[in-house]
């Protein structure tokens, strides 16, 4: 039985072992790596847990709480991101192999903290390969592709990206790299090999922390320094000391400089 | 949770092995690339604001929009923003170096903070530019005029503010 056609759309290639759908507008043999939707043979960033976390505050408290927001459950030390408080100096949340939790103190509340798992062991080394590192054509929306809905969506016809979890039109978070990284000096340098300068995160690994005797991640959208990344190589160093310890380091196959 | 979709593995992987590197039962990050107004862009150069100051007062506060992207989510969307400096009073030796979500043209905690970042609401995107004085009565005035940025941005469909 055939289930895509492939003469109908460029957009869509089957390969000898595995499939590829580019973004709309751009034919298969034009589009560069960090413009599929699709390719099975890297990962893309996936979506394990949501949460809202509030804390009303303690004004009576006088010292640090750690709170558990949820249990991921997924077994390794996770990508993870936090979204809507505006805390801009402190990591608040951390990350073991089976929870998330909060380390707030006594006197600030805390209101609608969104807390975003995703399903990538950060710290285990991953590389995908790189294929074509430049797109000749930008992607432009197109009645042609494919369309897959939420499981909670049930309208195709939809204009909500939000309904859907591929969708050619859009564009998804696919990964280029990840693993531990050690700090040399008050520096964290690493070569990614992209070939252009790519958008990244970073995450602190934290050993004997305030969990306890085990090995934790802060969120890796906390803010840590400035970065120099070049085609083969990204170096960050603290915005206001010199890093220390070990980071994960999760690089992403777009480039931080095209919109695409 | 749907049973329906598609499940792919990487290369030599069997799909009983579970280690799928795409499953349309969960839930990805999407940029809308169909939105009238442009979710994910590449600005350059960027002025990221004006002389903002604080004056002394303990926990003033004060802010300014630079740039508003209307979207159709309904919701907050989830932000992703790098910075990049082009240069700093014209010198492009001075710039240099990418920041992730927020840029600080100064500040420490316990005492102020001057920054640019990228915030939604349900109909609407916003880069501002603020200053905050964290209960010290700092004295500031912001050096953002002189800064030329290059700024990426990801606004992805989403939410971050419930739940699906």
């Amino acid at each position: 039985m055939t289930i895509i056609e492939t003469k109908l759309y460029e957009l869509v290639n089957l390969m000898t072992d595995g499939l590829e759908i580019a973004q709309g507008g751009i034919d298969m043999g034009d589009a560069s790596d960090y413009q599929k939707v699709l390719d099975t043979r890297w990962e893309f960033l996936e979506i394990a847990a949501e949460t809202m976390f509030s804390f009303e505050g303690d004004p009576g408290g006088t010292h640090l709480q750690l709170l558990k927001v949820l249990d991921h459950n997924l077994g390794y030390l996770p990508a993870f991101t936090h979204d809507g408080v505006f805390n801009t100096f402190n990591s608040i949340f951390s990350a073991d192999e089976k929870s998330i939790y909060a380390n707030v103190f006594f006197s600030v509340p805390i209101v609608n903290e969104f807390i975003r798992v995703f399903a990538c062991d950060i710290t285990a080394e991953y590389q995908a390969p790189s294929t074509i590192v430049s797109g000749s054509r930008l992607s432009s929306p197109s009645s042609y592709g494919a369309k897959v809905l939420n499981a909670h969506s049930h309208d195709i016809t939809s204009n909500n990206m939000g309904d859907y979890t591929l969708n050619s039109n859009s564009k998804p978070i696919s990964l280029q790299l990840h693993g531990k990284r050690s700090t040399v000096s008050g520096h964290l340098a690493f070569d990614h090999n992209v070939g252009y300068p790519p958008s990244f995160f970073i995450a602190h690994i934290n050993v004997n922390n305030f969990t306890g005797p085990s090995t934790t991640i802060s969120a890796m959208n906390d803010t840590f320094g400035f970065s120099i990344a070049d085609d083969t190589q990204i170096t960050i160093r603290g915005a206001q000391a010199g890093l220390v310890g070990d980071y994960a380091v999760l690089i992403l196959k777009d480039p931080i400089e095209v919109a695409s | 949770m749907s049973n329906y979709g598609i499940r792919t593995t990487q290369n030599d992987q069997d799909v009983s092995s579970n280690n799928f590197s795409y499953d349309t039962t969960k839930k990805h990050l999407l940029v809308d690339l169909t939105q009238p107004q442009k979710q994910l862009a590449v600005l350059d150069n960027f002025v990221p604001g004006t002389a903002l100051q604080l004056t002394g007062i303990v926990d003033d506060y004060k802010e300014e929009i630079l740039l508003t992207i209307p979207h159709n989510n309904g919701f907050r969307p989830t932000p992703l923003s790098y910075y990049f400096i082009k240069s700093i009073s014209g010198d492009p030796t001075q710039g240099g170096g990418y920041s992730q979500n927020i840029y600080f043209f100064s500040g420490s905690a316990g005492t102020f903070q001057d920054i640019i970042t990228l915030r939604t609401w349900p109909d609407r995107s916003e880069f501002v530019h603020l200053v905050q004085d964290f209960s010290s009565g700092t004295i500031w005035s912001s050096p953002a005029p002189s800064f030329l940025m290059r700024i990426k941005y990801f606004i992805f469909s989403n939410p971050i503010d419930r739940v699906l």
